[in-house]
This record gives C-alpha cells, structure tokens and sequence, in this order.
C-alpha cells in the first residue's frame, strides 16, 4: 500500500480537448471525433478553480496538456502565468507545430520552463499517415526552431508503434541536427477510444528492438534518452534500461485535471474520481484503489518488485483486458526481477551542506515532503522536515545528527540519502 | 530495517535509493516517474 499523500507531486492538465493533429496513437479517450469547441462553456470560473486548487494544494509541478496547448494559448496564458507566479513549476507538452512568435512569447511571459515535443517521426511520409495531416513533420521542425531561439529546453518524444519503429535512428538523427540533447522513444498503447490500433502495438521482441534502437542512438548522438511510459520491470529482462525503470505515478504522486474538470489518475485513464469543483482533496482521496495493492496482478505475486512495478502500466491493463488487476501486455511472468531498490549509497564524508535553494516543503501527516523536482523528491519525518522548513541556507552534520538525537556517523547514511536526492548539496 | 533515520519510505518500507536525475533536466522529461539508472546526471 502506497502512503497517501495530502495531494499529488505533480498533475497534468488537459486543457484543451482540441488539436490540430489527429495522431492514430492518441490517448485522449475523447478523440474517436474530433471536438470542435476548443474550451468548455463557462470555463473562466472552472480554469480560476483549479488554479485555485492547485495552488492551495501544494502541488509542486503542473504540465500543461491537452489536445494541443497552442490552440487555446492566448485563452489559458493567464491561468498559467498566476500558477508560476505562485512558485509551481509550469511545463507543457505540444506539438510546436502552431508556434508563432508571439505565442512563444506568451509562453515564455506566462512562464513555460520546458516543453515536451511529439514528433512521431523523421520520414515526413510516416509523420504524415500518424498525425493524419499532410506536412506536419515540417511545421513540427520549424516549432521546434522557433522555441529553441526562444531559449526552452525542449525534449523530444517519439509515440512508437508497428508504423515507425523502424525510424528510431533517423529520428534521434534529426534531434540532435535541431541542436537537441534529449530523445524518448515510447511505446505506443492501446487508446481506449480507438480500437482497431492494437495490430500497430509492439510486440514484446519489438519493444526490447526499441529500446535497444533507443539506446543506440542515444550513444551515437550524444543524446539523452528516455521512455515515457511506465514499463514492467519483467519486460526488461536482465537488461537495465538506461533511462532506469519508470514505475506507474497514477493515483500515487500525480493526477490529471480534464478540460471539463474532471479529475483522473492518469492522462490515459478514463476513470473519473471526481470534479475539481468540488475539491482536488476529495478526488485524490477517491482515487484508493490505484495506491493499494488490490491491483497487484496474481502472477506478480512472488516477484520482488511487486510493491513498486504492480504488474506495469494499469491503464493499459484497462484497455487490453478491461481489467486493472491483469498484467501489462508487456510483462514477462516468466522472469524474476532483481530487487535493486535497496542499493546501498556511498556514503558521504561532508559535513557542511548547502541547501538545494529550489527546495520547496510540504507538510504531510507523517511529517512532511521536501522537493527539488519531479524525481528528486523525500518524504521525511516530523524532525527532519521541521529542520528543513526553517529555510536555513546551509545545514550541517551536526544539525541533522541533533534533530534525530543520534550519533553523526548514523547520521552520515541520512545525510548522504538527502544528498543523493539533492535536498542538500 | 530503515537505515535512513528520518527518511520515511512510501511503499511498504521499501525506499527510493535511485540515482539522482539533475534537476533541469528532468523537470517535464520524468514525469513523475521514478528514474532508477541516473541517466538524467548527463545532462547539466
């Protein structure tokens, strides 16, 4: 059982059904027609009440999705501009594909700190058959020029399916010839709302080329790589993917905001815990079952890393079997996982720390959450969260060591946790 | 056991001792999710 939080690290939102792209992998579970009205009616006092909730919840990074962000920019610059003016880290994901220059300048105004781009393939032919617009992969290119001249530091995703995993290399080449440092390739899944896609999945042999292909390029170009979706560890094997295992965030740490409110675990999930008019706090409390075990595959149940990978992507569970509790379509059952949770860190030998000057803290019930970012974040106790809301610049060996009234070479395993997360530096 | 005093593990006793990612690099890029191989500290 994951512990429940106050509220999430992170959320998603929707905030346009909307876009210009109609991406054969879509995961909008709204997109088997093409919406026509870009913003709800009566979204002004909608949008002000997530911001609101948003803000009052402490959630530390909000990512601004859709549909396509750029359609409805001048509309929604506002709300993201009082998010960032409140302390959240603002991010978006796009298609670029719509950028102007006054709308990269909206974005830098309102406070956009990083985007993250689909571009679904190099071969101009396959990027037109999966976006189903003809000439996307040169308007895509030109927005990524244009806001890379604005300054955002901008990461590259490649949806993958049966269409273009054979264009991983000639697409990680064209990222690094934009001036890019950062390439995902992801699996393609099953969208919930547009069946007769699954004879494009990969299958599993398919998916280990990919990642092979991924991490190849990734050498090859000197590009950090990555994969967005949330992998079975048994689907690996014995090979460590180099982007490291991404365990399912859903219900747990993140939660996605619908354009009409609606309050979600994940983007792909078509589960509703909620409306965020009647709180975020009461959906992210709905939202029980995702952060239990209940869902743990029956086949998971001798595997190691059970408690962290519970049988993989849940959506896609939903959406291949209509079941959560059956594994991944991806999973190996008949592998066994080391457990590499409980490495052991090499221990510190400083003292004298500075303090992460972006840490930012939320009380918990159990004590509290000190965070940097989306993944250097701990859950600390009373004693080690009162210390570090105090706001202290530096603190040292000796401070830790008193607030948990312990010796400072037990101390030192402490310290060095937080140092590896980069609460101190 | 815990060996991190102070440090509370969110699912059952079991604690995140993956590398650290760097911060800038990782902001939209992990979404969330836990990075296990230290991939991101490449990028500064």
């Amino acid at each position: 059982m994951y512990t429940t939080l106050s509220a999430p690290i992170l959320a998603q939102w929707e905030v346009t059904p909307v876009c210009n792209h109609n991406c054969i992998h879509c995961y909008n579970y709204w997109r088997k027609v093409q919406p026509t009205r870009k913003l709800v009616a009566g979204y002004i006092p909608l949008y002000k009440q997530v911001v609101s909730e948003l803000v009052n919840s402490k959630i530390f990074t909000v990512v601004i999705t859709g549909g396509e962000p750029l359609t409805v920019i001048d509309n929604i610059s506002e709300y993201i501009k009082e998010l960032s003016d409140c302390g959240i880290w603002v991010t978006m994901n796009s298609n670029l594909s719509l950028l102007t220059p006054k709308k990269a300048r909206i974005l830098k105004d309102c406070g956009i700190r990083s985007i993250l781009v689909s571009l679904p393939s190099a071969d101009s032919e396959a990027n037109d058959k999966i976006t189903n617009i003809k000439g996307s992969l040169g308007r895509i290119v030109k927005g990524i020029s244009l806001a890379k001249e604005y300054g955002f530091p901008i990461y590259v995703n490649m949806v993958v399916s049966k269409t273009n995993k054979s264009q991983i290399k000639e697409t990680a080449r064209l990222v690094s010839s934009l001036g890019l440092n950062h390439f995902a390739a992801t699996r393609a899944s099953d969208p919930s709302s547009n069946k007769g896609f699954s004879d494009q999945l990969l299958t599993r042999e398919e998916f280990w080329q990919m990642q092979l292909d991924l991490e190849q390029a990734g050498k090859e170009f000197n590009l950090t790589v990555n994969s967005l979706e949330a992998n079975p560890v048994c689907s690996y094997g014995d090979h460590l993917p180099a982007q490291g295992y991404k365990f399912c965030t859903a219900g747990k740490t993140t939660c996605t905001i619908g354009f009409s409110g609606n309050v979600r675990p994940c983007n792909r999930a078509t589960l509703e815990y909620g409306n965020i008019i009647d709180s975020l706090s009461r959906s992210w409390l709905n939202m029980v079952d995702w952060r239990s075990d209940a869902w743990i595959p029956n086949e998971c149940s001798e595997c190691k890393v059970r408690l962290r990978c519970m049988g993989g992507c849940k959506a896609d569970a939903i959406s291949s079997y209509g079941n959560p509790k059956r594994p991944d379509p991806l999973c190996d059952t008949s592998f066994s996982p080391k457990d590499r949770s409980d490495k052991k860190l090499g221990l510190t030998n400083k003292t004298h720390f500075k303090v992460n000057p972006r840490l930012k803290v939320r009380s918990e019930s159990f004590g509290g959450i000190l965070f940097v970012s989306p993944s250097n974040w701990v859950s600390v106790d009373k004693r080690l969260f009162d210390l570090f809301s105090q706001r202290k610049e530096v603190v040292l060996l000796e401070d830790i060591a008193n607030v948990l009234n312990t010796e400072n070479n037990k101390a030192v395993s402490t310290a060095t946790y937080l140092l590896n997360k980069q609460i101190i530096l | 056991m815990n060996q991190y005093e102070g440090i509370v593990p969110l699912i059952g006793g079991d604690l995140d001792t993956s590398t650290t990612c760097d911060d800038d690099a990782c902001e939209s890029w992990c979404e969330g999710s836990s990075c296990e191989a230290g991939q991101c500290d490449q990028e500064g």
